[in-house]
């Protein structure tokens, strides 16, 4: 008896993930025709006729996921700021700073990779950094009520302004003075391990999210924060960790790109790192929150992100057309109301 | 000294204009419950759309136009979305930034084929110029229209009953609902109005003042905007001081390296990097001071759903 109950709870549980997982890739999926239909509206208007639009997307998709290695080096950050959205969403905090926590990331990188050659002291670093920045944050928030996007979005331009000033003035490159000395070559990783890192950064998130008391904690504030009031949790101090994680993994993700992209430089306009920040709010809504998601997410994203360079290559057409993908997929998905009421009159099912 | 004082004065009422413009539509859009972040991306793409109108169509009060008709209508799509489809509208509103960032730089490059920024408009909007002393003063039309849109917005809000109803939607839409008030229909009126203003003032920053669409050309004056509405505690009376504010450390962060290096003869480089994190510096000061004294509208950002 006990047992057949037990079966029947079992069974429950597969097919509400099962469910909760078709879902998930029907919106996804739904939200990106949408993006495309959007995308070939615009081109049209700008005067591209179909077949050059048409090439566009098979360049997107088709180049895009033909080169493994660079896939892993795409993605790697984008783990790691997509992780950096999503963790302070879980408790209602919206992490917009990932973009200024990953430029002090690289930065504070950078300059520790000088030092000490060591390519682990360095990562540590550029982390606490992105931490210490997204600590701020999160105290303004909580003991002055200041407004975490405001603060988060000033501080991304004083960041990009204070790492500018300090790679053109004290680590700047004697032959190339717009840009930053390499890093040394003892501290630079590989694609692949950059990429084991982060995944492995990834599965740890999962692990302390769903199987410790911490997660369970983050994860019911999310879900009510007057139930975790009833339960006797201290939302605020979850609130706060979730934002020195968020952060913390904003600088990691930072810290790999001048350690592991060649030329292993940042530069005065942040060409290597601007956007990986913001791309990483689309990749944490794509991966629903969900650090194995994250993962896909990103894969999936950097194609789009690789294709798009290749785009400008082929047909002239900027690589911000990935944007304009991206931006589609985010208003979609922060309709998940459409979906029911689409699930409700049988469109699926 | 003086005539140092007087230009940065002139050229503060040319800065802060599309930040206070925005700012009184923000806060019309807020009253009434709704919060758009959008703000940024109006910007971008009014801004865009404006330049390329003047280009066309060779006259820059159209580009005018033409940037509030933008603004109004992502300001109307943002409003439907948020209030019958229930969208949350902070997601909404960063991806509506991605987007209008990504079509205006992907335009950018089809129509101009440059990466970085358009060419030089031929003619801008007309603007009055008087001298003090020996020093030319330029100010701006729209400077003034738009100190006369945040005092109408105050009246409209303060003393009319049309104001009364916005506001009763912003803080207890059941009891506006209650009272006869249509709350879907002045959320919807008071968003699109809200990005026509913003529209507007990204538009100015193309056709009256730089005169010419950059990728970098709002450069976070939206959500120095957007810091604005809450210095203002949600007075567009307010919001005229706080423009004032953000506009004077906007020119401050340009003024101070010209002028060093007029003074002393040497070209500041990396120097004017620091320069230029002033506007930021101060906007995250000016906040952090107000923050706790501020009261929001109570049903802010939160989804009405009708019974």
């Amino acid at each position: 008896m006990a047992r057949g109950i037990f079966n029947q709870l079992f069974i429950k549980e597969i097919y509400n993930k099962i469910s909760y997982l078709i879902r998930s890739l029907a919106e996804s999926a739904i939200a990106l025709l949408l993006a495309f239909l959007v995308d070939t509206l615009f081109l049209l208007s700008l005067g591209y006729d179909l077949h050059i639009i048409f090439r566009i997307f098979g360049t997107l998709f088709v180049t895009g996921y033909s080169d493994l290695n660079y896939l892993f080096i795409k993605s790697s950050p984008y783990i790691a700021t997509g992780l950096a959205f999503s963790i302070p969403m879980l408790v209602g905090i919206f992490n917009i700073g990932g973009e200024g926590q990953l430029y002090i990331g690289a930065l504070t990188a950078l300059i520790i990779s000088y030092v000490t050659k060591s390519s682990a002291l360095s990562i540590l670093a550029g982390s606490l950094a992105g931490a210490f920045l997204g600590l701020l944050i999160i105290l303004g928030r909580v003991y002055r009520n200041i407004n975490e996007v405001v603060s988060a979005i000033m501080l991304n331009w004083i960041m990009y302004y204070l790492v500018a000033y300090i790679i053109t003035s004290y680590i700047y490159d004697p032959y190339a003075p717009y840009q930053s000395r390499p890093a040394p070559s003892e501290a630079t990783i590989g694609s692949l391990q950059m990429f084991i890192y982060s995944v492995s950064i990834a599965i740890l998130i999962y692990i302390v999210l769903y199987y410790t008391a911490i997660g369970y904690r983050i994860r019911v504030i999310g879900k009510s924060y007057k139930a975790a009031l009833y339960a006797g949790f201290s939302p605020s101090r979850e609130i706060i960790y979730s934002m020195i994680i968020g952060g913390g993994l904003a600088g990691f993700g930072g810290s790999l790109i001048p350690l592991g992209i060649r030329p292993y430089v940042i530069d005065n306009t942040m060409s290597v790192l601007y956007g990986i920040g913001f791309l990483g709010i689309g990749i944490g809504l794509l991966g629903r929150n969900n650090p194995i998601g994250i993962i896909l997410a990103s894969l999936f994203i950097s194609g789009l992100v690789i294709g798009g360079e290749n785009v400008e290559r082929l047909t002239g057409v900027a690589p911000e057309i990935v944007d304009v993908i991206i931006g589609v997929v985010i208003i979609s998905l922060a309709m998940p109301r459409v979906y029911r009421l689409l699930v409700r009159r049988g469109v699926f099912q | 000294m003086i005539e140092d004082l007087l230009v940065i004065l002139s050229m503060t009422t040319t800065s802060m204009t599309p930040i206070l413009l925005a700012s009184v539509g923000e806060i019309l859009t807020e009253r009434s419950g709704v919060v758009n972040i959008g703000i940024e991306g109006i910007f971008i793409l009014s801004s865009f759309i404006a330049t390329l109108a003047t280009f066309y169509i060779g006259d820059p009060y159209i580009g005018l136009l033409l940037g509030v008709l933008i603004g109004f209508l992502s300001g109307l799509t943002h409003g439907v979305l948020a209030v019958y489809l229930r969208a949350d509208q902070i997601i909404m509103g960063v991806g509506y930034n991605l987007l209008a960032y990504g079509l205006a730089v992907v335009g950018l490059v089809a129509v101009w084929s440059s990466h970085g920024a358009s060419p030089t408009l031929p003619e801008k909007t007309g603007f009055i110029s008087f001298y003090v002393g020996k020093q030319l003063i330029i100010i701006q039309p729209l400077a003034i229209v738009a100190v006369g849109l945040a005092i109408l917005m105050w009246y409209v809000l303060e003393k009319t009953s049309l104001g009364l109803r916005i506001k009763a939607c912003g803080e207890d839409p059941r009891s506006a609902e209650a009272n006869g008030v249509n709350v879907y229909m002045i959320r919807i009126l008071a968003t699109s109005i809200g990005g026509a203003l913003a529209g507007l003032g990204g538009a100015y920053l193309t056709v009256s003042w730089i005169g010419q669409f950059t990728r970098s050309i709002s450069a976070g004056r939206g959500f120095i905007a957007l810091a604005n509405v809450a210095f203002s505690n949600w007075n567009p009376l307010t919001a005229i001081l706080g423009a004032l504010i953000f506009g004077f450390f906007d020119v401050l962060s340009l003024y101070i390296p010209i002028k060093l290096s007029l003074l002393y003869g040497v070209v500041l480089s990396s120097q004017n990097y620091l320069f230029l994190t002033i506007p930021y510096v101060a906007t995250l000061i000016v906040v952090a001071f107000i923050s706790k004294r501020i009261r929001m509208p109570r049903s802010l950002g939160q989804v009405y759903i009708k019974e």
